[in-house]
């Protein structure tokens, strides 16, 4: 028990020691497992792809931050090099935050293809019946904007869990949707202009000698 | 090996943490929906446990008896960010189910009332095993409990047990029998 008396500086210092060996295993063990981590979301990516499009031959990723910041898409194209339609992944607030949501939207920008709950921290039992079957299948096929029947639309809510409905529907879906109307315009719109954009070069060329 | 059977006797039976001590209830009763769910927090809450009761007992001279608590809890935290980060990348599917109850192991009382009540005093072999009996015990009491629940929830479609009054049902019967049942044990002897 003489233990007792050390002084503050050594107990500080102890603790210090404490700490820092496991800051140290912290970060090795960080390092074994950050690529099989990153692997991982990659897989779920590219399976969340095929559950809300499926049948894709090939799928692209592409960049629609500007429409909708922070998710990531992937377009996806049929065995003829026909856009399918475009799944769109990002994390919004159901009932907590960090619910992970991939939606698919077909080529038309109205369309809802499907949806896939890809992580949650939904209160178990209630908001975390999202991520079933039973809820997500029926998105399949709907024109957004969607609603819940209960506002006049075709979505049944999750009993006991309107936020979440609410969350999943009014901050993902028809986000989504929005942004992917817009990135189709828009690829739209970049194609003709490509079309256009060598016969300019060529005039500016021309007129430079 | 006796260490080992008094270990897991105490753990599972004479002082299980869920239906004796009543310790851990907030995860107890939050996982309990499916018995998958249950049986991964049970072995993951005994992994840290196990590991963290070695380990502080290890430094059990070392840590200063002023800053204990602290010094429990960083193990502890270390230990559960471990368990957490090897879930995610190698049971990527579990990892998805347990979502946040994963960090919650960190305050569950169960393991600091282990590393306070018997690392603090026991060398590091029986120590482990002592997490070893306490999480097996926590692993069983969780699989009973979402056993009852899925099966009354799920499969016989009451709702009410997946919701968490049912599980405070669930558990409070499952005190009452097991303090029925130790009771009795206690008289034929």
């Amino acid at each position: 028990m003489e233990k007792e008396k050390t002084g503050i500086i050594t107990v500080a210092l102890k603790l210090f020691i404490i700490c820092f060996v496991s800051t140290l295993i912290l970060a090795f063990v960080n390092t074994l497992t950050k690529d099989v981590i990153e692997e991982n979301n990659k897989k779920v990516f590219a399976e969340g792809c095929e559950e809300v499009l499926p049948g894709a031959a090939r799928t692209e990723i592409v960049d629609i931050s500007e429409y909708l910041p922070g998710a990531e898409a992937a377009v996806s194209y049929d065995a003829e090099n026909n856009v399918m339609g475009i799944a769109i992944k990002q994390s919004i607030k159901g009932y907590n935050s960090g619910l992970v949501l991939m939606t698919g939207v077909a080529a038309d920008g109205k369309k809802v293809t499907g949806i896939d709950i890809l992580e949650h921290s939904e209160t178990p039992g209630l908001g975390a019946l999202a991520d079933s079957k039973d809820f997500t299948e029926q998105f399949r096929g709907k024109m957004a904007p969607l609603k819940t029947e209960k506002d006049g639309g075709e979505i049944v809510a999750i009993t006991g869990a309107t936020k979440t409905t609410k969350g999943i529907i009014d901050n993902g879906v028809n986000k989504a949707v929005e942004a992917a109307a817009l990135y189709f315009e828009n690829v739209d719109a970049e194609e003709n202009s490509e079309d256009a954009v060598p016969q300019e070069n060529e005039a500016a060329e021309g007129e430079g000698i | 090996m006796k260490f080992l059977k008094d270990s897991l006797k105490r753990g599972i039976i004479t002082e299980n943490p869920t239906f004796v001590l009543v310790l851990g209830m907030c995860p107890t009763l939050a996982v309990t929906t499916t018995v998958a769910n249950g049986i991964g927090m049970g072995l993951s809450a005994t992994i840290v446990l196990m590991l963290s009761n070695f380990f502080i007992s290890l430094l059990r001279k070392f840590i200063p008896q002023k800053v204990r608590i602290a010094a429990y809890i960083v193990v502890i935290a270390s230990f559960v960010t471990i368990v957490q980060m090897l879930l995610q990348a190698y049971f990527p599917d579990l990892y998805k189910s347990l979502g946040i109850f994963i960090p919650l192991i960190v305050v569950n009382c169960i393991i600091l009332a282990r590393a306070e009540a018997f690392a603090s005093k026991n060398g590091p072999f029986a120590s482990l095993l002592d997490g070893l009996g306490m999480g097996l015990g926590f692993t069983v009491s969780l699989t009973l409990i979402s056993a009852i629940r899925q099966v009354l929830g799920s499969v016989l479609k009451i709702g009410f047990f997946t919701l968490p009054p049912g599980g405070f049902l669930v558990l409070g019967l499952l005190l009452a029998a097991f303090g029925v049942l130790s009771n009795k044990g206690g008289k034929d002897k």
